[in-house]
């Protein structure tokens, strides 16, 4: 059986049993212990950043919270190296840690890591033996030192690299997109003359629809017109059918007045020819 | 002393005593979850380790059985390699062949204390090597194409002395 051939949690508990720094130099054996060892690295950092916020818990919670008596209490060393080793990690997440979460490359500097380990483990060891810690900046020279100088090449001699292969990847992928919207807006576009013909199509019946409905809606209007025409006529028809039954009505009183006046005056004719005859008659 | 059988991958089968066998966490959580008969004269299948492996490994839990149980991992701790105890150095003077094996053997058995002392030797083995040497020591190719090579190089420049 072979290393390759070991399992990767396996080969990553080995890595745990190397010093950070040991463990970025690993990365230059191959292409997987350069993954594995990055993810060391990066998960180091975290590590460091959570191992000191407990330790200033700790104290915080042990240290008077009066300022005055804070300054005599026998972990104030501890609170101000604390407090520059906060500094560090604020520096390094500005510098490095900014490219690492961006993906761009791993917490390049194990040994860094190791120090504030250092750092963490004598004040640890201070306060659980209760016995003082060094000067500050004994403690600190190493950690500000190495600290520095990763800061100091990364910016020199890393961030060109990143920019330029960022660059060149971007570039890449302007292509790849420059392609794929390309091929995109095709599809898009065919789909659109696709569907605009369709939307021709719909339209022109929907026009034609609505050309007949508007044709026969004026016919309907203009039998409409014509029926009030036609009844305006009958009105005016019955109107004159009316006048002229009362026309009739009044030519036929006449006629009849007429006929009673003949009749009268044909009686009182015959009244004096036969007057007294049909007197008779009637007193017959 | 009650004990079990445990077979190997190719057949062999092992009477182990049962409080050695349960360093294994993967033999003990058979026994207590699954409700294995320890009484049961059914050998325990281990697919996964050879007889050669498994007899090494009964060896190993068998001289460490009074042992503390191993203490809980600590990440803040900076891991010791240098505390190897001299029988399990000796134990441990295999072929990396063996010596890979073992390690698959306590990670599939989940015996916290042998594959400790066993990832211990392999750190030791990489300890203090250039990248070539450990490349020739595990037999492994680089397969870095000379751009990532260079960029790797160029990270870990920071610290080299000059």
């Amino acid at each position: 059986m072979k290393f390759d051939e070991l399992p990767l949690d396996v080969k990553r508990l080995i890595l745990r049993y190397m010093t950070y720094d040991e463990t970025a130099r690993l990365r230059q054996v191959s292409k997987e212990f350069n993954v594995i060892g990055q993810q060391h690295l990066n998960a180091g950092f975290k590590q460091v950043t959570k191992r000191h916020s407990a330790l200033v818990h700790r104290i915080k919670s042990i240290l008077p919270r009066r300022e005055s008596e804070r300054r005599n209490h026998a972990l104030s060393r501890h609170n101000e190296i604390l407090t520059a080793v906060e500094t560090r990690i604020s520096l390094l997440n500005m510098t490095i840690m900014k490219h690492v979460t961006a993906n761009q490359c791993c917490f390049i500097a194990g040994k860094v890591l190791d120090e504030f380990n250092t750092v963490f483990d004598q004040i640890e060891c201070s306060i659980n033996s209760s016995r003082p810690i060094a000067r500050s900046h004994e403690i600190l020279t190493e950690l500000r030192d190495i600290s520095s100088m990763a800061m100091e090449h990364f910016d020199e001699h890393i961030v060109p690299l990143l920019k330029k292969k960022l660059l060149t990847e971007s570039s890449k992928l302007k292509r790849n997109i420059d392609i794929s919207s390309l091929t995109e807006v095709k599809s898009f576009s065919e789909n659109y003359f696709d569907h605009h013909e369709h939307l021709v199509r719909w339209s022109t019946t929907v026009a034609a629809l609505r050309a007949k409905v508007n044709s026969f809606t004026s016919i309907c209007q203009q039998n409409k017109v014509q029926v009030k025409l036609q009844r305006e006529q009958i009105r005016r028809l019955e109107s004159t059918v009316r006048q002229q039954q009362d026309q009739i009505n009044t030519l036929l009183e006449k006629l009849n007045s007429k006929q009673l006046e003949s009749s009268l005056g044909k009686r009182s004719c015959t009244e004096s020819d036969k007057g007294p005859q049909k007197k008779r008659w009637k007193i017959a | 002393m009650p004990s079990i059988k445990l077979s190997s991958s190719d057949g062999e089968v092992f009477s182990v005593e049962v409080e050695i066998a349960k360093q294994s966490n993967t033999i003990k959580t058979m026994l207590e979850d699954l409700g294995m008969d320890e009484e049961d004269d059914e050998a325990v299948p281990l697919p996964n380790v050879n007889a050669a492996i498994l007899k090494r490994v009964i060896q190993w839990c068998t001289y460490h059985k009074d042992d503390p149980p191993p203490p809980e991992d600590d990440e803040n701790k900076e891991k010791r390699t240098d505390d190897i105890s001299s029988w399990d150095a000796d134990f441990l003077k295999v072929d990396q062949g063996t010596l890979f094996e073992l390690i698959l053997a306590a990670n599939y058995l989940d015996i916290k204390g042998l594959l400790d002392v066993t990832c211990k030797t392999v750190a030791n083995m990489i300890k203090g090597k250039s990248p070539e040497e450990i490349r020739k020591t595990f037999n492994i190719k680089n397969d870095f194409t000379q751009a990532e090579e260079d960029q790797v190089r160029r990270e870990n420049e920071w610290c080299e002395e000059k």
